[in-house]
């Protein structure tokens, strides 16, 4: 039973314990290092290294790995020679900004929603599912175009719009779940010792439901950017001279022969992301869980 | 006045295949520092009896039709939910059968004897974990500190039965009910599992329901017993009484059908038959289709439960010590 303990640490200790989880699992600690570069990058863009760089004529669609120049041109240049680093930095706070905030406010609300309809079902239960079944029953672009229409393409009106398209999926999932959980002994259990409703759904539904949830928040942070990236194509979602890396996908689209480029890396930031999104998700669901506990702490075995 | 005092409760659950009377006409009362066991086989209106008292009977499809229930002088049955929570737990606590499942998954057990404590605000925040770990030692659980950090699964059954009864008796409640709390247990677990409930109902002076149809346990632990039969309850005695001379036919049938040290039997004779289907119980008397003694007058009226001798009620028409 010793050996084998994973008695929860006290406060002091979690961060080390955290940190010796994260080494435990090389993919999350890659999606960290991942996501800490770009964090960097944003930071560098903020405090203004790139600034320097703007425009140079002179290095337009210039290709990248060539050493011979500033260092901010060696992943190339766009074709009116903006650094390719300094645009993606740029684009890396819009791409994961609308991200995370859209699927932060989905999640939330999505989760309230979905507790209270499973919890208490009944006419409440009833109203909130079949209002997301009619916002479901809509292809989701059709409704983002429809919306950013009609009160115009900004920032904020696409993040309002991808977040209420997004929202019936966390509302049925955190739904269902509750049923489920609902009917669990435990839940009686609490029941008996006297918890109300808000303490029942507060202390045993929402940690059961939650892992799940954050799971099919990190598959939406992808969808996001990638709905985000379509809509900006199609010239409702990120205006110019604002960049997104969707927006700067659909750049490049026009010069896939002749600058791969200008594609290519956004291309490969939204992959690398969004897959690091996934993982640090998967990692982060194992973490809490105390019986998968096991599976980040265990010794090497020889 | 008794602790407890149920009086005519009926309970019934809509079904597939109609509406089923789970329990009808069930009185008992329960004195404090009393144990009263509830005894009798699946199905019979133990668990629902337990239920009906903490407010666990689910409303749809289920419902106490009538009948009262009234604890230290209190209608429960009419008092609001939040009301009715506020005794639930803290005057009443139940134990169940399966701790594994009682006990929620993602919280070490520290967390969730202490969840007692906060939900009725009795103990000051920094004293839960010092109350907590008093808890788990008297329920006899070694390495009280350590092991309150640990989570569920990491306890055996054993182990997991005495956190329950840690936890039902946190706030030191006037009645203790437990749902057959040993029968999920081995033999030697089970053991230690009903002496530690017995000792820790005697030092607090608690009356205790004990639901089970495991008649050794009944012998070691129980004052008075009522059998239950089909949602009624047919015999009440006194645990010796019952023992030495059950006077209803099913009573004398359930007994004869186990082995016992302090009877000479050469062999077991069961009941014959089987348990009556609740959606379609039998006219009268649920128990005359599978008895010796029935008449036409069983079929007829359903037998009411009347005294027979000093503190003994039997629900039969021919009650009688065994042929």
């Amino acid at each position: 039973m010793t050996d084998t303990s994973t008695t929860m640490p006290r406060k002091s200790s979690r961060l080390a314990w955290l940190a010796r989880a994260l080494t435990a699992d090389p993919m999350a600690l890659c999606s960290v290092i991942w996501l800490l570069l770009v964090l960097l990058l944003i930071i560098a863009n903020a405090s203004g290294v790139f600034a320097g760089a703007r425009i140079d004529l002179k290095a337009r669609n210039l290709p990248p790995f060539d050493l011979s120049f500033d260092w901010r041109l060696w992943l190339g240049a766009d074709a009116l020679g903006r650094p390719l680093m300094a645009r993606l930095a740029e684009a890396a706070l819009t791409s994961i900004g609308i991200a995370l905030i859209t699927v932060l406010l989905s999640v939330i609300l999505g989760t309230l929603l979905g507790l209270i309809a499973g919890y208490f079902g009944g006419l409440v239960g009833a109203a909130i599912m079949r209002v997301s079944d009619i916002i479901m029953g809509f292809p989701t672009l059709l409704v983002a175009l429809v919306g950013l229409y009609l009160f115009g393409p900004s920032v904020t009106n696409l993040v309002i719009v991808l977040a209420i398209t997004r929202m019936p999926s966390y509302i049925r999932v955190a739904r269902a779940e509750t049923l489920e959980v609902r009917e669990r002994l435990f839940v009686d259990a609490a029941r008996v010792f006297g918890g109300g409703p808000l303490w029942i759904i507060r202390n045993h539904i929402l940690p059961i439901v939650a892992p799940t949830m954050l799971t099919l928040a990190s598959v939406n942070v992808a969808m996001v950017m990638l709905f985000e990236s379509g809509l900006s194509y199609l010239g409702l979602g990120v205006q110019p001279p604002a960049v997104s890396w969707g927006l700067m996908i659909a750049q490049g689209q026009g010069y896939l022969s002749s600058a791969w480029w200008l594609g290519f890396f956004p291309g490969l930031a939204v992959m690398l992301t969004t897959m690091s999104f996934n993982l640090l998700a998967n990692w982060f669901r194992i973490v809490n869980d105390p019986s998968q506990h096991w599976r980040l702490v265990r010794r090497k075995r020889k | 006045m008794s602790l407890l005092d149920i009086r005519d409760l009926a309970v019934s659950f809509d079904t597939a295949s109609g509406r089923i009377q789970a329990l009808s006409g069930v009185s008992f009362s329960l004195e404090r520092g009393e144990v009263l066991a509830l005894l009798g086989e699946s199905g019979s209106g133990k668990s629902v009896t337990a239920s009906a008292i903490m407010d666990l009977v689910p409303n749809p499809p289920g419902s106490v039709d009538s009948g009262s229930i009234s604890f230290d002088g209190t209608e429960l049955l009419s008092l609001t939910t939040p009301q009715r929570r506020a005794i639930c737990g803290e005057r009443i606590a139940l134990i169940f059968q399966d701790a594994l499942a009682a006990l929620n998954p993602v919280y070490t057990v520290g967390w969730q004897i202490g969840e007692m404590f906060r939900i009725h605000h009795k103990t000051a925040n920094g004293d839960i974990e010092a109350a907590v770990v008093d808890l788990l030692n008297a329920v006899g659980i070694p390495d009280a500190g350590r092991r309150a950090r640990q989570y569920p699964h990491e306890f055996s059954g054993g182990m997991r039965q005495r956190i329950m009864i840690a936890m039902a008796v946190a706030l030191e409640p006037d009645i203790i009910i437990a749902d057959e709390p040993t029968t999920a247990l081995d033999v030697t677990i089970q053991a230690q599992i009903v002496d530690l409930l017995d000792t820790i109902r005697k030092r607090s002076g608690a009356g205790m329901i004990f639901i089970t149809h495991d008649l050794g346990v009944v012998a070691e632990l129980a004052d008075r017993v009522a059998v239950m039969y089909a949602g009624r309850i047919v015999e009440q005695a006194s645990v010796f009484e019952l023992f030495a001379d059950p006077r209803h036919p099913y009573s004398i049938g359930l007994l004869a059908s186990q082995p016992r040290v302090d009877v000479e039997t050469a062999e077991l004779v069961p009941i014959p038959g089987s348990a009556p289907n609740p959606a379609a119980l039998p006219s009268g008397c649920a128990f005359r289709t599978r008895c010796p003694r029935a008449q036409q007058v069983c079929a007829d009226t359903v037998p009411a439960l009347e005294g027979s001798g000093p503190g003994r009620l039997v629900a039969c028409h021919f009650p009688g010590p065994a042929a």
